[in-house]
């Protein structure tokens, strides 16, 4: 745990050292803060809008923003919180402009031919485990990925950023700009509603 | 829709299952999580839950973790340099935008402000800078005030006509043009009001006469006391009128004058009259003897030396505390009030400061009557 924190102590004066560069102008020093960034960020967006293509596009339109809005930036929320919570304002933006998002799942294979191919692929990454428990794992995922959809986004995405993201509750707070208490109530929400959807995978 | 269903006020169990997914977490003080455990440990329901929620956070956190195009830093950096390069454009656009406004903005300003009468060749200046006190620039030079102090004298007449051309004579004799409004006369339909006033009628309203000037500390003085001379030489009471507000006072007036018999009225009224005529006539009118110790206040007071506290009518009729406020504030307010549109803003400026610095103070006097000579 000390480690840990030390390490986050450590990556926070580094991106503050990149930051500082950045405002001077020297655009190279963002580079290393996207390369930092960019999975986690991805990850996040993806399990959000559930699309690969719009996870792209949002994830480089948040480091675009952010290094736009580098000027009105101010140190006190970490560069790493920020970068979420433009991301997640994005996201939710767009789900607004676009309507509900579809998650793609094996079990909707006969639409989405292309899209699903890569599903099953990153979801099982197969390549090392047998083919029998990689297609029931990614049926699993499938399930879980699909129960997750159907969530109204302002639980899916402290779903995404508690149990992929692994952030705390402070953390939350800060990127939805919301009360702890109500990041804690709308998780636990959440989880009821996947419990109630994917009743058959839970013990 | 399912999550419809959650978003309901919760049960006290539910409290407790939220504790769950916060105990789950690691998020829930040393003491909320031992007494959670101990609920747990205690409550087969509770651990069945318990373990619900982590197979629910399980499954979640075991779904694949997909990475970053391998392009991504490159992409963002160009598609930032591709924005960055159109934003000078886009400022540019903004900028344009923004000069055009300002310039339909000051066409049609000066339109609006051109003379409206265009044979007049010489511009029309605001009364305020026809006053000798500025034209021969006495004010200039002498000590700076923090603050330019206001004097009100009202009085009240009842030949409104021949009182005008008194202040206006003070005036006058002192080489001061002042600022002068009038508000007209107007025929207002008086309500009933307490017993003297019982039928509809019509009266006039009192025209009122508002001159203000801006003079010199040492003029004020002299002018007061010329003004208080003439104030006290008035035959109708110096206290400013008052409108009865006390709307229960009315009702009970009324009510009283309902309640009289029509004789008593007359031979209440009738003994009024009498009592005031006999009082006038042996002198003891107390109206006649007010006015006359008024007087009397008024030429002591112009004979004591300026130091002594001015007695008598003006320090009681002040309408109120003299106002205080940066003498330019307040000069440069009328001169625009009086100026309008007329007045170049830059002179304004130039005049207020410099009066300013002046040892100045306004003098507000308002006349408050009817009637003619």
């Amino acid at each position: 745990m000390v480690e840990r924190s030390s390490k986050v102590v450590a990556g926070v004066f580094e991106d503050a050292a990149l930051l500082r560069q950045c405002r001077k102008g020297d655009m190279d020093a963002f580079a290393p803060l996207v390369k930092k960034y960019q999975d986690r960020l991805f990850n996040s967006l993806l399990r959000i809008c559930g699309n690969y293509d719009d996870a792209e596009e949002l994830c480089q339109e948040t480091f675009v923003k952010a290094l736009e809005g580098l000027a009105a930036f101010r140190s006190q929320s970490g560069f790493y919180t920020w970068l979420f919570r433009i991301g997640m304002n994005l996201a939710i933006s767009r789900r607004r402009r676009s309507g509900r998002v579809k998650f793609h799942s094996l079990e909707t294979t006969d639409s989405d031919g292309e899209q699903l191919l890569w599903s099953a692929d990153a979801l099982a990454d197969c390549r090392e485990i047998d083919p029998q428990d990689a297609a029931e794992r990614t049926d699993t995922n499938g399930r879980v990925m699909a129960a997750m959809g159907e969530l109204d986004e302002e639980f899916r995405i402290v779903v995404v950023l508690r149990d992929i993201e692994e952030m705390n509750y402070e953390q939350i707070s800060q990127v939805m700009n919301l009360p702890v208490g109500t990041v804690k109530s709308r998780l636990y929400r959440a989880r009821c509603i996947l419990r109630e959807k994917l009743t058959e995978l839970v013990r | 829709m399912a999550s419809t269903d959650y978003t309901k006020k919760m049960s006290g169990k539910e409290k407790i299952s939220e504790q769950l997914s916060a105990y789950l977490d690691g998020e829930l003080t040393e003491g909320e999580s031992r007494r959670v455990a101990e609920m747990v440990a205690g409550d087969p329901a509770l651990s069945a839950e318990l373990e619900a929620l982590r197979s629910v956070q399980s499954l979640v956190r075991n779904l694949p973790t997909a990475q970053a195009p391998a392009d991504m830093t490159d992409a963002v950096l160009t598609k930032a340099q591709r924005r960055g390069d159109g934003w000078w454009l886009g400022y540019l656009a903004r900028a344009a935008v923004v000069l055009l406004a300002v310039g339909v903005g000051i066409t049609v300003t000066t339109w609006l402000n051109r003379p409206t009468h265009s044979r007049q060749t010489k511009p029309q200046t605001p009364s305020v800078l026809k006053t000798p006190v500025l034209a021969k620039g006495k004010i200039g030079g002498l000590a700076s005030p923090e603050t330019a102090e206001t004097t009100n004298v009202f009085i009240n007449t009842d030949n409104l006509l021949l009182t005008q051309r008194e202040v206006e004579h003070v005036f006058g004799k002192n080489s001061i043009k002042p600022m002068v409004e009038t508000e007209s006369p107007a025929k207002v339909a008086v309500r009933p009001r307490g017993r003297a006033n019982f039928y509809n009628q019509t009266q006039v309203a009192p025209t009122r006469i508002r001159y203000e000037v801006v003079i010199e500390e040492n003029q004020m003085r002299q002018i007061v006391s010329e003004l208080n001379e003439i104030r006290a030489r008035q035959n109708v009471s110096q206290m400013p009128m008052r409108r009865i507000k006390d709307n229960n006072a009315i009702a009970l007036a009324k009510a009283d004058y309902r309640s009289e018999s029509t004789a008593g009225r007359a031979d209440r009224d009738t003994s009024y009259r009498k009592s005031m005529r006999d009082k006038r006539r042996s002198g003891e009118d107390s109206t006649l003897k007010h006015i006359a110790s008024e007087v009397e206040a008024v030429k002591d007071a112009a004979s004591q030396p300026a130091a002594t506290p001015r007695p008598g009518l003006l320090a009681r009729d002040r309408l109120a505390e003299p106002t205080t406020m940066p003498a330019s504030t307040f000069v440069a307010q009328r001169m625009r009030q009086k100026a309008g549109d007329t007045m170049d803003q830059k002179v304004v400026h130039q005049q207020a400061a410099t009066l300013a610095t002046a040892n100045v103070r306004q003098l507000v006097v308002i006349l408050n009557g009817v009637g003619g000579e």
